[in-house]
């Protein structure tokens, strides 16, 4: 061998042994501890933190296999309940087998593991050490993932983020939980026996640690069992072997848990070459991406670069090269079989940035799952029903589009009078008596062609939250419920979009960022083309001739505004036109703007400051006679400004405030002649002007884990300019919760509402004809109270959830109509209104399940809804002065809303819908008058037509996982109403000696559909 | 693709249906009358007294004795003849209003005999009073491709209520669809089809085969409408009526007889309402029914139910003719036969007579073949029409 190969033999043995060194971490003397699971990255982004608290890593000691280790890095994830300790290297951290683990200490805090010490009922689990008295007081501190951002600052989360990110959806959700040990065994308990426990261990006022020894954890709580603590025995390493032989030690993990370390924790920057020295330009981020399951590299993964242009496939080791610009972007993962990943970057200089890939597993669902679970116990309010777009697109609807309106209308508590009729009611409450708001703006009429379809658009809408109970002090201005309709953000990283077909609409959706990270952009449109089935009808049909459209369209541009501000400008448009038999159409039209700035503020609050115009307007055009041709148009326009503040405060207050303005302007009527032959004499009714200033204030006070309280106060003025007419009345909003276990909590409530603005219709659905009324001089603002209770349970091991609601509802000045009544320009409308009392009581059942691959929901409810005439009208009084069925009162109501996930891209959804029949005024008799047969009625709304019932089933296949691909397709394949049931929409009667009687099935058979939407 | 696109469509136009239901409800009272009265100050007044059609119940019309009186003390009688008793439905009084004051206030009073369901009981109405009738400014026509519409302007005047009921009789005169050229009759020893200008040497076929008649139709039902759309006081070309171009009012000469009277809110409403719930459509936006309480009240059980109402009213009329300047005639082949000449006595007794010669299109193969047209006796005989050769007194020619 030549003396140079010797020597370059020496050297590359040098050199890897330099290398083999450097990769090999010294451990110190706590290394055995630092062999074990490496954490699961969560790859979604989130507020709050996963770990017991938001101090991070820091010193403590473990007592880990009979052993006490000292001076360790150390934090507990609360969401997993596991242990991580993070090697003196600085290297990724490690979770410590939690069998093995009998009690460690965080700062100044004591966690013991029950388990390790054998008491009986012990969640497998940490528990902190509070009161070490003869009756120990422990805590649970959990961390679930609740999907529903805002209002989580503080003590949700556990902690005041001042950096907490309102446009994140998901946020780790704090829960704590109390217990003793009795006899071996450990016991929950709550806010009291807490109490009393504590003060056993002092001055009653509280515990301090300080005063917490250490001898009693030997005796009174473990009861002798508990092997020695031997906390001044301190142990540098295990056994050899003592994992066994699969165990491995491997420096790459390590260093791969270092990224995913940071991921978990903060989610949020990743910092890439801090401290490097930069290049000019773009900087080079380079890493590979391993398996966090195997420790394996992955090929073929591909990475994206949010500044463009910049995208690559990882090699046969896995490795990545991108060059990226200093500054913020982020970087893209996918792959076949891995969860998606995002990570936020900072890119200082050139740097490594190694990524870990979970499996896809069921986590971020089942996560969702349990807090939205933990949601309805940990909130006070109650009669909160939120409702994904995702569960929402599950739904089979009737032309298969996910539809908001139809997807409340499977919530229990919620009816319509009829399959195919615009509005909704909710516990016993007319239809405009919902106030629904699309991003703070009122849309007076939320539905396209009759109410076949809602008229938001599914691809831009968010989620819809349906207040049914307990509407916050911060609504007001509607009897019964609050549908509040929220519209996303478009992405603030890339250009992304969607389009979908159906039967009967097609739909786009573009979004993307106009200046990357700090504003986005997204538009959307939806329209119809169902007049090709329309001028299919054959001729015969009463519906011959007809035509309809509608279209809708979104725009909404984001942007933020410093470090905590957001500014949010959002416009909406919506327009229906139809006509049945040629002479007569109708056409309304929604148009809605707003602009939005929130501010979160240090205290972990934030301050909304709205304002915006709301337009509807509604025309009847009239074309039978030229000499009487005319439209009539009625207006509503609403400018409002509005100022809402949260603050959180350390005591478990959650302080609400704001100020509210609005400026009605309604026009009633306005007819005018159509063409020069007209002889219509244009008039209008008199403008209709009112202010509603209004201010309110509102406290959630979560006193314990167990009690919380909510009191509020709203007060709104309304001034008539018309007349002059004022209304004030302060209305009262307070419920309490007490929660004696997590998975069990009892509610009750009372509000107050008003209602100062009133659809005036005589039909069973609400129609293009039906016009609205502002309070004044003649018409009082209408008023009720709510009082609600109700028990919600989760049986843990299912995770269903059980809820039994309760209510009763008083009413009063609510405005139904005389037999004959003109509601169209009638200057005297006042004259064919009668003021009615309102009643409403009902019983909600609901079984939910939100774990699993079977998903949904069943209820059953029991409810009335009653009128009575205030005045005595003598022999026209309604029904004598009697109580009468309201026209949407249906007693029985059966609901389920079921997907079944065949696979992760497949499911089965399926829909069943019953209730009682609507009560109508049927004919009991009838008789010749004025050369004509005639109906004599019976009392009104004594009669029902018949039942309802329904069943639905879906076919979805979500998007595929061909990463590659730049277009993804959900598709979606249904039959509504698959038993063909002839449900009556109405019934309707020829007068004649012998009166026949028909009913109108609207979707009388099957009515298959499909529908595509592609992702880009 | 293209068979998924049609079996949606199809599905889709199945979807909406509508059926016979079958319904339970609570019948009528069996005491329950229906009453319809109107008090013409200065005409005469009607008034029909009937029972319901129950749903499950049958009903006998009661027997009854009415009267109307005012407040100054003047009573008027139902005319002896006018009555018709039980078991004739509905039973119908007039009364002589003519010379009542249009200053007072009138009520209907009915008494009823004991009878099968009804026990002796006294019914009235309230104290009425007549509106200041409108004045009839004009009756318009106007036609289009396919209709002629026949509109009214009035003024209610400036004690107007706002509403007005209107009514009208129509009268025209017409002619058969054909004047024939033939005529099958008995000649000698057979029968025979013979020329009627030739063989018969008619001169004035018209009369001959009753061509020309005058038709009418009864007064409508009224018609209750508000003025607002115009202003409050009046109407202007407010559509009453429309027919065809193509029917027989057009055919020479048309003549409608418009009848208006002001009459309260609370008549319009209570008719307007009555309009509204009776014909029944199935629309989605058909107003809910509901029932207008009655004016008339039973003194002796005032719980029992009354359907129906008292009007009172003094109308005005007005008459209009319209001359057949729009009627287009038609060639009409429809109906019209070429009997084999074997089987032309048997298209006699059948009731065809023969019109005139004319070619239709042969059998297979083409060509046309020339025979004697029949048609029904009514397309040349108008009283069979439905017509009648009385010239009505107040025609005008």
């Amino acid at each position: 061998m030549r003396l140079s190969n010797i020597l370059a033999s020496l050297f590359a043995l040098f050199i890897l042994s330099l290398s083999s060194s450097a990769s090999v971490p010294e451990r110190g003397m706590n290394a055995s501890l630092y062999r074990g699971e490496v954490p699961k990255a969560y790859t979604f982004t989130y507020n709050g933190t996963p770990f017991y608290d938001n101090q991070g890593f820091r010193k403590g000691e473990v007592f880990y296999n009979g052993k006490l280790f000292k001076d360790v890095t150390l934090n507990l994830d609360a969401y997993s309940s596991d242990l991580q300790v993070r090697p003196e290297d600085g290297t990724g951290a490690i979770i410590l087998y939690r069998g093995q683990v009998a009690w460690f200490t965080l700062g100044d805090k004591i966690f013991i593991n029950p388990a390790y010490f054998g008491i009986a009922e012990a969640p497998d689990a940490f528990l902190e050490m509070v009161a070490n008295s003869s009756k120990p007081v422990l805590s649970l501190t959990e961390k679930k993932v609740l999907t529903d951002a805002r209002e989580h600052n503080g003590t949700d989360i556990g902690y005041i983020d001042p950096d907490y990110d309102y446009t994140l959806r998901t946020c780790f959700l704090r829960t704590v939980s109390w217990y003793t040990v009795s006899g071996g065994t450990l016991e929950r308990i709550g806010y009291f026996k807490r109490l009393k426990l504590l003060k056993l261990d002092g001055d009653g006022t509280g515990f301090d640690l300080s005063k917490v020894s250490w001898q009693p954890l030997k005796g009174d709580i473990y009861s002798g069992t508990l092997p020695s603590l031997a906390r001044d025995t301190t142990l540098s390493a295990l056994p050899d072997n003592y994992f066994g032989p699969d165990v491995k030690e491997e420096t790459v993990d390590v260093q791969y848990a270092s990224n995913i370390l940071r991921t978990s924790y903060k989610n949020k920057v990743y910092t890439v070459g801090e401290g490097n020295r930069p290049s000019k330009g773009k900087q080079k981020v380079s890493g590979r991406v391993l398996s966090a399951e195997t420790g394996e590299t992955l090929p073929g993964v591909l990475v994206i670069s949010s500044a463009g242009g910049s995208n690559m496939t990882t090699g046969g080791d896995g490795y990545y090269s991108l060059y990226l610009p200093q500054g913020e972007s982020s970087l893209s993962f996918f792959f076949e079989g891995k969860e998606d990943l995002t990570l936020r970057l900072r890119v200082e200089a050139p740097g490594s940035l190694d990524v870990v890939m979970s499996d896809k597993v069921t986590l971020l669902p089942e996560s969702i799952v349990s807090a939205e679970s933990m949601a309805n116990h940990r909130r006070t309010q109650m009669g909160v029903e939120a409702v994904s777009m995702k569960s929402m697109r599950k739904i089979p609807s009737a032309f298969g589009e996910g539809d908001v309106l139809k997807a409340v209308l499977t919530l229990p508590g919620v009816t319509s009078v009829g399959e195919a009729s615009a509005g909704f009611n909710v516990r016993g409450g007319g239809a405009d008596q919902n106030l629904v708001l699309l991003n703070g703006n009122t849309i007076y009429n939320p539905t396209h062609m009759f109410g076949i379809f809602s008229s938001f658009n599914p691809d831009v809408v968010e989620g819809v939250q349906l207040y049914k109970s307990s509407i916050p002090a911060s609504y007001g201005g509607r009897l019964s419920s609050v549908l509040e309709v929220k519209t996303k953000d478009g992405d603030m990283d890339r250009w992304k979009g969607s389009l979908g077909v159906g039967p009967l609409t097609g739909r786009v959706c573009v979004e993307g960022p106009l200046n990357k990270g700090k504003s986005s952009l997204i538009l959307s449109a939806r329209t119809t083309y169902s007049n090709w089935i329309l001028n299919a009808i054959p001729e015969q049909s009463e519906y011959a001739g007809g035509k309809a459209y509608f279209t809708d369209a979104n725009a909404g541009w984001t942007t933020r505004i410093g470090k905590k501000g957001t500014l949010r400008m959002n416009a909406y448009f919506a327009t229906d036109r139809f006509s049945f038999v040629g002479d007569t159409s109708y056409h309304y039209t929604n148009f809605n703007a707003s602009a939005q700035y929130n501010l979160r503020t240090s205290d972990g609050g934030f301050l909304d400051v709205t304002t915006g115009y709301d337009f509807f307007t509604n025309r009847v055009s009239v074309r039978s006679w030229k000499y009487y041709a005319y439209d009539v148009d009625t207006f509503i326009r609403q400018y409002f400004m509005r100022a809402d503040r949260t603050r959180h405060f350390n005591n478990g207050h959650k302080l609400s405030y704001g100020a509210h303005f609005l400026l009605y302007s309604l026009d009633p009527g306005i007819m005018s002649p159509f063409g020069e032959e007209s002889v219509i004499a244009a008039r209008s009714l008199e403008r209709e002007l009112a202010l509603e200033p209004s201010l309110y204030v509102s406290d959630n006070w979560e006193i314990d884990d167990c009690w919380s309280v909510e009191g509020g106060l709203r007060s709104a003025f309304f001034y008539a300019l018309k007349d002059g007419a004022k209304y004030i009345l302060p209305e009262l909003r307070l419920s309490g919760k007490y929660r004696p276990l997590d998975n069990l909590s009892f509610k009750a409530g009372v509000n107050t509402l008003r209602q100062n603005i009133h659809l005036i219709s005589n039909t069973a659905s609400v129609s293009p004809i039906d016009t609205w009324k502002l309070s004044d001089a003649d018409v009082l603002p209408s008023d009720g109270a709510q009082a609600a209770a109700g028990v919600y349970w989760t049986h843990l091991g299912s995770g269903i959830d059980f809820s039994l609601d309760a209510y009763y509802k008083l009413m009063r000045n609510l405005l139904d109509y005389k037999p004959g009544a003109t509601l169209m320009m009638n200057p005297r409308l006042h004259d064919d209104l009668v003021p009615v009392f309102g009643k409403a009581y009902g019983v909600e059942v609901m079984a939910k399940k939100t774990t699993g691959r079977l998903t949904g929901w069943m209820s059953y409810s029991y409810s009335r809804s009653l009128l009575r005439e205030m005045q005595d009208r003598g022999s026209e009084t309604i029904a004598s002065g009697d109580w009468y069925n309201a026209p949407y009162d249906k007693p029985h109501e059966f609901k389920a809303a079921f997907n079944f996930a065949l696979t992760r891209r497949y499911s089965a959804s399926l829909n069943v819908d019953y209730s009682t029949g609507r009560p109508v005024t049927v004919p009991v008799g009838s008789y010749t008058y004025n050369g004509k047969f005639r109906l004599a009625y019976s009392e009104r709304n004594s009669e029902r037509i018949p039942d309802y019932f329904r069943v639905d089933a879906a076919f979805n296949i979500d998007a595929g996982h061909y990463l590659k691909s730049l277009l993804h397709a959900n598709f979606t394949i249904g039959v509504y109403n698959i038993l063909g049931r002839k449900n009556a929409y109405s019934v309707f009667f020829d007068p004649g000696t012998q009166i026949a009687a028909y009913k109108l099935s609207i979707f009388a058979v099957p009515v298959p559909y499909a529908n595509l939407n592609i992702l880009f | 693709m293209k068979q998924f696109l049609t079996y949606i469509l199809s599905a889709l136009l199945l979807s909406s249906c509508i059926y016979p239901y079958e319904w339970n409800a609570e019948s009528l009272p069996t005491d329950t009358v229906v009453i319809q009265g109107n008090i013409v100050v200065g005409g005469t007044s009607t008034l029909s007294v009937s029972s319901p059609h129950g749903i499950r119940s049958s009903f006998v019309d009661p027997v009854c004795t009415p009267y109307i009186e005012d407040d100054k003390g003047n009573r008027y009688p139902s005319t002896p003849e006018s009555g018709i008793f039980r078991n004739v439905v509905p039973c119908n009084f007039m009364f002589d209003t003519s010379e009542a004051p249009d200053d007072a206030l009138f009520r209907l009073v009915m008494e009823l005999s004991d009878s099968f369901q009804y026990d002796k009981r006294t019914y009235s109405s309230k104290w009425l009073s007549a509106c200041p009738p409108p004045s009839i400014s004009g009756i318009h026509f106007a036609s289009d491709n396919s209709n002629v519409y026949v509109s009214v302007s009035l003024d209610g005047g400036p004690e107007s209520s706002g509403y007005v009921l209107l009514s009208f009789e129509e009268t025209w005169r017409f002619h058969a669809e054909f004047l024939p050229q033939y005529v099958y009759m008995q000649k000698g020893f057979g029968w025979s089809i013979l020329s009627v200008a030739d063989d018969l040497g008619i001169t004035d076929p018209e009369s001959y085969f009753n061509y020309w008649c005058w038709a009418s139709m009864p007064e409508s039902p009224v018609i209750p409408v508000s003025m607002s759309d115009n202003g409050g006081n009046s109407l202007d070309h407010y559509l009453l009526h429309s027919f065809s171009r193509s029917n027989n009012r057009n055919h020479k000469r048309y003549s409608i007889l418009v009848r208006a009277a002001s009459v309260s809110a609370d008549t319009y409403r209570y008719l307007k309402n009555l309009d509204e719930t009776s014909e029944a459509s199935g629309n989605l936006f058909t107003p809910n029914p509901g029932e207008i309480a009655s004016n008339i009240t039973c003194e002796n059980k005032p719980g029992s139910m009354v359907l129906g109402y008292v009007n009172c009213f003094s109308p005005v009329s007005m008459r209009a003719y319209l001359d057949n300047s729009l009627y287009q005639p038609r060639i009409v082949y429809d109906g019209l036969a070429v009997p084999p000449t074997g089987n032309q006595r048997d298209y006699y007794e059948g009731g065809y007579r023969p019109i005139y010669e004319m070619s239709v299109p042969g059998a297979a193969g083409g060509g046309y073949t020339t025979g004697i047209a029949w048609g029904p006796e009514r397309c040349i005989n108008c009283v069979k029409a439905g017509g009648t050769l009385e010239k009505p007194d107040f025609w005008e020619d």
